[in-house]
């Protein structure tokens, strides 16, 4: 610990660390308290348009069930607290369904279609920092570790002294482990309790199902998992470089490999080796099944079975009403025919997602990337979760609304007309996110996988460290 | 040293920089890469037009399928055809079975540049349906893995990746000589600082130039991913040119870097910083000065007052007012009647027109703010090399945030000429219904099909040229500029 302590000492005295630590807390405070800034008002809005949504709905006049399951109502994703510091795929995913009759409509308004063109450079979120920057310090700070000592001839002297390399190694990266702990851990524990808070104080949304602490935490830890990461790569570039130039041009060039290339060539990869269908195709090929189901003449055939089904030859004599029954089994046929189409779509999005996980093995930043929206509750299961549970609602009032036409036959040519009651018995949009369990089992393969790079590194120091030659 | 000596020394640089293993090494997988993102942007190409026969399909479908049904609607029969089961009726054909686009067609350099193009469609199926408040939202649903990984592609390669092949092949010049002590013995021969410098980083220039712009001609030829060249090729050119100077300009960063006299490691590091200065954290800062001068108008209000005035219009008796009213703008008096208020598909058109009106403000701001970031984004990106040839590249492409704010405008011109095509054949047949045959269960009121308007889609090479040639000036001078500065400091050798 002493010697740990000395070496954090120096570390600290280092002009280099405190550059380093300055921008990241810079550039990490920037990005969290804007994207802090964004969430509150999301929230608030979200909160105001929800309350007026409701009212609009509880008030509508006196009407047929169907006008008003055609009325709707839009249903808005709450955000996961941790989308502060990383959104995930929120941006690339809507935000807001408008649930109505007939349709499965899209989650619309994806933030990055509103963000400008210059906002995907890169370092949009915290998230983004980590991923990017974060590597980029931990090369600065450890690339020297060695290489700058083996340079002055300062290394041949401290072996001399009898330190084993060993022990010199696991001291140094201790000490630069802390140092990182001190510009990474403490900003983002801060922006993440800043968030935990605060949004718990203003009450904005409701938070219970998220487990933000438990999530925060262990984000926190897979973000430090990543920057060790790094540091050990630096450090073992360093334990054979000759130079520290060498030691930094190797550094670098494998933080570009693994940071800024092999990211986007696993992109490519996963979308030739695992082809998904394209969303337009998959509605293209609802609309096909749908429109011979739409036509006058399947429309009466149709209604003719379902005469033949009760045995009586006019709509007058059934128990029910036959309009209302239509409209029950023609949405159970659109049910199926959605369930089916979008249940396999969303499946194989979700099946390259977790492809995205596994080609982790190619970068710790794809790993980390699939890690952190997991723990984080911005990953596409969450956004899926979301859409099906404005669905099942949408699927609810149009139940709702067909049994009332169905139950309540009306003859003579009028038009049944319900009020107040009905729409009241219609519960308010509620969304539960997917239970912490879950997502830990969804984050089992990227937090293998980062630990898979951890152990291979920590593996290879053991010969390296071994053959420390002056 | 005489001026007549300076190409031989080139020459001799040339001679090296090519022996050195390094320098294939780098150049092969620059080439590779570039290769590989040509390919990824044929496909992407391939699948937008793909995109784009299908709309043309569907259209035609739309049209084929409903003179079948004129066909067959046109003979007595005992079924019930609903006005939302008949396309033979001008309101139910234009509100239910016409599928009509708005497309963006690629470029010719498509390849180029994914762009926006993962988030923004370039197809639009434009409806006549409430369900969404905005014309933008025609979604292609992916992986958010991908898109926030961000594509392969030949701006990825040209933009982020040729810098860093540049600083790998000339970063370490003249520093690691000065690291090394070799300078001294340089700087001992009869020539000045400026020549020995000029020669080892022309020879760096000429060798990443040529390998970028080989390199990516090769990688388009071999992708054959290039469209129809015709009228292109003065885009190209410029491109090529920005993109020379692209190159350039950082081969002067090298220079800078190396007569700063911080030996290799400084150099290096410095290098690297700013190139992630240059590509990633400015761009970062110029967009969020985007959002800060143009903001985002709230997607939430704009949903709030569309609510706000659905409810209004289903409230009490307001439908049968509003429909009175906006047909007293459409009808001369003496055609007017009461009961036509009633007429459902003239209460639809009067809704969707009262709607427009409760929006008209939000729809205005909204397309606003996207003229007003791309305008600012046009401006902006020329303060960073990155993003000024990011965005040449992309509006070459056509894959750019403003030709689809341009898009979007259009789509809502084209929603609107549809509207004004249909609005007089529904009212007329509201006001005097065309004779149906007798037992005929359709309407039969509308055949003119192959008479709706298309959509036209703008032509995107002037805003291409603009924007390449601007590309290429503030290029050239930012490299001009580099490279003074470099020379100024290689006047003496150091100390």
């Amino acid at each position: 610990m002493k010697r740990i302590g000395a070496e954090l000492a120096l570390f600290l005295h280092d002009v280099r660390l405190r550059w380093i630590g300055a921008v990241l807390v810079l550039l990490l405070a920037v990005a969290g308290l804007g994207a802090w800034r964004d969430a509150v008002r999301y929230g608030a809005e979200v909160d105001a348009v929800t309350a007026a949504e409701r009212a609009r709905w509880l008030g509508q006049d006196a009407k047929n069930p169907h006008s008003a399951d055609h009325f709707g109502i839009w249903v808005f994703k709450p955000s996961s607290p941790l989308a502060v510091l990383d959104p995930g795929s929120e941006p690339y995913t809507g935000r807001m369904v408008r649930v109505e009759a007939h349709v499965f409509n899209d989650a619309v308004y994806r933030a990055v279609q509103d963000a400008g063109p210059l906002a995907r450079a890169g370092l949009g979120s915290v998230a983004d920092i980590v991923g990017l920057v974060v590597p980029l310090a931990a090369i600065l700070l450890g690339f020297s570790a060695f290489a700058a000592d083996r340079e002055r001839g300062t290394l041949r002297l401290a072996l001399g002294n009898g330190i084993a390399p060993g022990r010199l190694f696991a001291d140094r990266f201790a000490a630069l482990t802390a140092a990182l702990v001190l510009v990474i851990g403490l900003p983002l524990l801060g922006i993440g309790t800043l968030v935990a808070l605060g949004r718990d104080a203003a009450g904005w949304q409701d938070t219970a199902g998220w487990q933000a602490w438990p999530r925060l935490l262990a984000w926190i830890a897979a973000q430090l998992a990543y920057a060790a990461l790094f540091l050990l790569v630096a450090m073992l570039v360093s334990l054979r470089a000759r130079t520290a130039r060498h030691a930094l041009a190797a550094a670098l060039a494998i933080w570009v490999g693994l940071c800024i290339v092999a990211p986007r060539l696993a992109t490519a990869a996963v979308e030739t080796l695992v082809p998904a269908v394209s969303y337009r195709e998959v509605r293209a090929r609802i609309d096909a099944e749908m429109r011979p189901h739409r036509t006058a003449e399947a429309n009466d055939d149709r209604s003719r079975e379902i005469l033949a089904r009760y045995g009586v030859s006019q709509p007058q004599e059934l128990p029910i009403d036959l309009r209302g029954l239509m409209m029950v089994e023609n949405d159970d046929h659109h049910f199926a025919l959605y369930d089916r189409e979008f249940g396999a779509f969303f499946d194989g999005i979700a099946g390259r997602e977790r492809v995205f996980a596994w080609a982790g093995l190619l970068s710790p930043r794809i790993a980390l990337q699939a890690l952190s929206q997991t723990l984080a509750g911005t990953d596409f299961a969450e956004h899926a979760h979301f859409v099906w549970t404005a669905e099942a609602y949408r699927r609810s009032i149009s139940e709702r609304m067909n049994t009332e036409i169905r139950d309540r036959p009306q003859h003579g040519g009028t038009t049944l007309v319900a009020g107040p009651e009905l729409w009241g018995e219609i519960p308010p949009f509620a969304h539960t996110p997917l239970p912490l369990t879950r997502a830990l089992a969804d984050a089992a393969v990227p937090a293998l996988v980062l630990a898979l790079w951890l152990a291979g590194l920590v593996g290879l120091c053991v010969p390296l460290v071994r053959r420390l030659k002056p | 040293m005489s001026a007549a000596r300076f190409p031989r020394l080139l020459a001799a640089e040339l001679r090296l920089i090519l022996r050195e293993r390094l320098t294939w090494a780098i150049l092969v997988a620059l080439v590779a890469s570039l290769c590989f993102a040509a390919w990824t942007g044929a496909d992407r190409v391939a699948a937008a037009r793909t995109a784009l026969a299908a709309a043309v399909a569907d259209s035609e479908r739309a049209v084929r399928d409903a003179k079948a049904a004129h066909l067959r609607y046109g003979r007595p029969a005992a079924i019930k055809v609903n006005y939302w089961q008949d396309p033979t009726d001008a309101f139910g054909y234009r509100t239910y079975f016409m599928a009509a686009y708005a497309v963006k067609p690629p470029t010719p350099l498509a390849i180029l540049a994914a762009g926006q193009s993962d988030v923004q469609p370039a197809v639009t199926k434009v409806d006549f349906g409430f369900s969404t408040v905005f014309d933008d939202t025609a979604t292609e649903i992916g992986s958010a893995a991908a898109l926030r990984l961000g594509p392969f592609d030949l701006a990825f390669v040209l933009i982020v990746l040729v810098p860093l092949a540049i600083i790998a092949l000339a970063g370490t010049r003249l520093s690691s000589e000065h690291d090394s002590g070799i300078l001294r013995m340089i700087a001992a021969q009869p020539t000045g600082p400026r020549r020995v410098a000029g020669a080892k980083f022309a020879a760096a220039a000429l060798v990443a130039v040529t390998a970028t712009l080989g390199g990516t001609s090769l990688a388009l030829v071999l992708s054959g991913g290039l469209g129809d060249f015709a009228g292109w090729s003065w885009t190209a050119a410029l491109l090529a040119a920005a993109l020379a100077a692209y190159v350039v300009f950082w081969v002067a960063a090298c220079a800078l870097a190396a007569s700063l006299w911080r030996g290799a490691v400084g150099a290096l590091a410095g290098l690297v910083l700013a190139w992630a200065c240059l590509t990633v954290a400015l761009p970062t800062a110029l967009g969020l000065a985007v959002d800060v001068l143009s903001p985002i108008p709230s997607r939430i209000a704009a949903i709030d007052a569309s609510r706000q005035a659905q409810a209004r219009f289903y409230a009490g008796d307001e439908a049968r007012r509003v429909t009175a009213a906006w047909l007293s703008t459409k009808l001369p008096e003496d055609v007017r009647r009461p009961e036509l208020a009633d007429v459902p598909e003239l209460k639809r058109l009067a809704r969707d027109a009262h709607y427009d009106q409760a929006l008209a403000d939000h729809h205005r701001a909204a397309r606003a703010q996207a003229l007003a970031a791309s305008a600012w984004s046009r401006r902006l990106a020329l303060i960073s090399p990155a993003t000024a040839l990011t965005l040449a590249l992309e509006t070459a492409s056509g894959t750019d945030a403003g030709r689809h704010a341009v898009f979007l405008t259009e789509a809502v011109a084209y929603r609107r000429s549809l509207r004004a095509f249909f609005e007089p054949r529904i009212l007329a047949q509201a006001v005097t219904p065309a004779p149906v045959c007798a037992g005929c269960p359709a309407r039969l009121d509308f055949d003119a099909y192959d008479a709706v308007p298309a959509f036209a889609p703008a032509d995107a090479r002037a805003a291409a040229d603009r924007q390449a040639f601007l590309t290429l000036a503030c290029l050239g001078a930012a490299a001009l500029l580099l490279t003074a500065l470099a020379a100024r400091r290689l006047k003496q050798w150091p100390a």
